[in-house]
């Protein structure tokens, strides 16, 4: 009776599948990986043919996505690489895994009956899109695999912070989803080495059906091969890729399968606007077993990517309200190269504006200097660095410099988007301590307040220049209040002269 | 019969799922959570600063900080590739004693890095600290903007006393995230 439950389980699960399918399944182990160090976490999914007899399951794509818990990663930061093996009707069959990273869209060919459709997708800027590199898959519903292991080398690169990292793994396959639902075991001794991460998939039940989508992938990689025998029936072409001259493609059914494998079918893609138009060319078989198309452009039907579609050719970057400081818009002007027409694609990102404040920590001897700099700011993003011309970094920074000397200080802010702003302010000389917000910097900016509080120290002439006013005011207030006659002082010193 | 039942509507539901289902639609999915740890760098004979710690041959016992004010020893990694980095904090460890009956000294600790232009940026702390007989960990920390690429990271130690330190696996460097 559980077993029943199981399976219905199993089946209303896979039911969902067909919107958005998906099962959620459990990673028994938490794998370690040291930041600065690459190539450390193997990732290995396992599966055995006799579990699940004669049901197809052909895993030829594999969707890597990960988020970090300080915020989305980019697929800048990881990379994987892998490799599929299995056996097949007694063969044993192994093949690279090539991942692509995103934003790209990815296309493949589905085949229904003897309906046949396109489909695409855009792998994300955190995704990887991990397929089988130069084959193309012939399974069908009666055929079977023995034995099947996935080894996915997964690596980041030091811009990944320490912290807990999600990684989703996603399978794909022209068979549809296993009839089973995997279990992840961790190995026999029920823990997980960093080289050693195997992780075995078991069925949960058998005995059900499934309803198999036909073959395959495509395939003819750079250079194009004048002519090349399909032994194993796996082969990739990358489509949209401009080719010319002529390709003959031969088919051996007989090596392939040499009893009921269904003819093979040949399309064309014809690009118009960038995209795949498919044309059924021949799904004739010759009397001797031999299919042979002679193509100009060439594509069977399956998942490939489109990673060569576009080349750009030019790229101009343009300052629109041109004055250099924040708040200017730059436009670059991307102009690409498809493989049948130009398109040109135009990003605008606002630059940042940096600015900065100064303050006066320590009078003496040394002028120390304190340059705050959070009043700068980006309007369409945020400031990823904050870099001053005496060579430091970061937002608040302190610096000592020689008192009596007049010294320019740079910021340069970059944002998220790579685009930087400057702004300089001069030091003044005079050794003050305090806040000092009547700067004007580079760009003719000046603090209204024009306030500057804190200590005056001077030196010894400008306190020789200080007594002296202080006297005059002095003989100004007493000839005011009548206490001293200029008139009769004059008199008196004349006569002293005299 | 019940259970004859049970099978043939599991079969029609997991057909009829299976039969609608789409190419790149009908993934399964397997997620997981890893575990990112900061490295550690350790201070190693030759100026070195290493990953993996320092044993056998590599112990050293003094390495000549001190007794003149300001002496200053300097370890380094290998060239790590000019690869981006976390903004990191640095979490610095000296194993350190008194060499002549020195009772209170001062270190300054810094954790550099050098970016691709060449440049060294960096932070560090003084620290005051009463010296022992024996080596002792002292430990202090500071944040780093790394908005650049790496191409080296440095760790120095700057005395104004006659000290003695060791790297035996207590000098150290552990990068954690801000």
């Amino acid at each position: 009776m559980r077993k029943i439950m199981a399976l219905l389980a199993a089946s209303v699960l896979l039911t969902g599948f067909s919107a958005a399918a998906s099962v959620d399944l459990e990673m028994v182990q938490n794998p370690s990986m040291t930041a600065g160090r690459t190539g450390e976490a193997v990732i290995s999914f396992r599966y055995e043919g006799d579990q699940f007899e004669d049901r197809a399951f052909d895993p030829f794509a594999l969707l890597v996505s990960v988020d970090h818990e300080k915020g989305n990663l980019s697929n800048r930061y990881f990379d994987a690489s892998g490799r599929l093996s299995y056996s097949w009707a007694g063969n044993s069959y192994s093949f690279d895994l090539e991942c692509v990273a995103g934003p790209e869209e990815v296309s493949s060919m589905n085949q229904t009956g003897s309906f046949y459709s396109t489909q695409s997708q855009v792998v994300e800027s955190n995704e990887l899109l991990c397929v089988p590199k130069n084959t193309l898959s012939v399974l069908k519903s009666n055929t079977f695999i023995e034995d099947g292991k996935i080894e996915l080398n997964f690596s980041t690169s030091p811009r990944v912070a320490p912290g807990k990292m999600n990684i989703t793994y996603s399978f794909g396959s022209f068979s549809g989803f296993p009839q089973f639902d995997p279990l992840l075991e961790a190995n026999e001794n029920g823990t997980v080495e960093l080289e050693d991460h195997g992780i075995r998939i078991e069925n949960l039940e058998q005995g059900t059906e499934i309803g198999v989508v036909g073959y395959s992938a495509l395939n003819v990689q750079n250079p194009v091969p004048d002519s090349e025998s399909f032994s194993l029936g796996y082969y990739e072409l990358e489509p949209r890729k401009k080719a010319s001259g002529k390709v003959l493609i031969e088919y051996d059914q007989q090596s392939i399968d040499g009893s009921n494998r269904l003819n093979p079918r040949l399309y064309r893609c014809s690009i118009q606007a960038g995209n795949c138009d498919w044309e059924l060319i021949s799904n004739q078989s010759a009397a001797n077993g031999i299919l042979k198309a002679q193509l100009d452009h060439f594509s069977l039907f399956g998942l490939f990517t489109s990673k060569e579609r576009k080349v750009v050719i030019r790229e101009e970057t343009q300052t629109v309200d041109g004055d250099g400081g924040g708040g200017t818009t730059v436009v670059t002007r991307t102009e690409t190269e498809y493989v049948n027409n130009t398109q040109t694609e135009t990003e605008k990102v606002i630059k940042p504006t940096a600015s900065f404040d100064i303050l006066y920590t320590s009078p003496g001897v040394r002028k120390d200097v304190r340059f705050n700099a959070s009043d700068s700011y980006d309007p369409d993003g945020s400031i990823e660095s904050y870099k001053w011309s005496f060579g430091e970094s970061g937002k608040t920074v302190e610096q000592s410099f020689p008192v009596n000397k007049s010294v320019n200080v740079t910021l340069t802010v970059t944002d998220s988007q790579g685009v930087q702003d400057s702004v300089t302010k001069q030091l003044n000389s005079g050794i003050r301590q305090g806040q000092e917000t009547g700067t004007t910097d580079d760009r003719g900016t000046q603090d209204a307040s024009q306030s500057i509080t804190g200590q005056f120290l001077g030196s010894t002439s400008d306190m020789v220049g200080i007594l002296a006013l202080l006297v005059v005011a002095a003989l100004l207030i007493l000839v005011y209040t009548g206490r001293v006659n200029p008139e009769a002082l004059y008199r008196r010193a004349k006569q002293k002269i005299e | 019969m019940h259970r004859k039942s049970a099978v043939l509507v599991a079969g029609l539901i997991l057909a009829a799922g299976m039969g609608s289902a789409g190419v790149l639609e009908s993934f399964g999915i397997i997620s997981g959570t890893v575990d990112v740890e900061g490295p550690t760098f350790y201070a190693a004979d030759g100026k070195v600063l290493q990953l993996d710690v320092p044993e056998g041959d590599e112990k050293v016992d003094y390495l000549g900080v001190g007794p003149k004010p300001g002496d200053v020893e300097y370890f380094s990694t290998r060239d790590l590739g000019g690869k981006e980095w976390y903004d990191l904090e640095a979490e610095m460890y000296v194993e350190v004693k008194a060499q002549s009956g020195v009772e209170n000294a001062s270190l300054n600790l810094q954790f550099n890095y050098r970016d691709s232009s060449g440049d060294w940026n960096g932070c560090g702390k003084w620290v005051n600290f009463e010296t022992q007989d024996s080596y002792h960990t002292v430990s202090v920390s500071c944040d780093l903007d790394v908005p650049g690429d790496v191409e080296k990271f440095q760790y120095v130690i700057e005395a104004r006393d006659d000290l003695g330190i060791q790297a035996t696996g207590g000098t150290r460097v552990e990068v954690n995230a801000q």
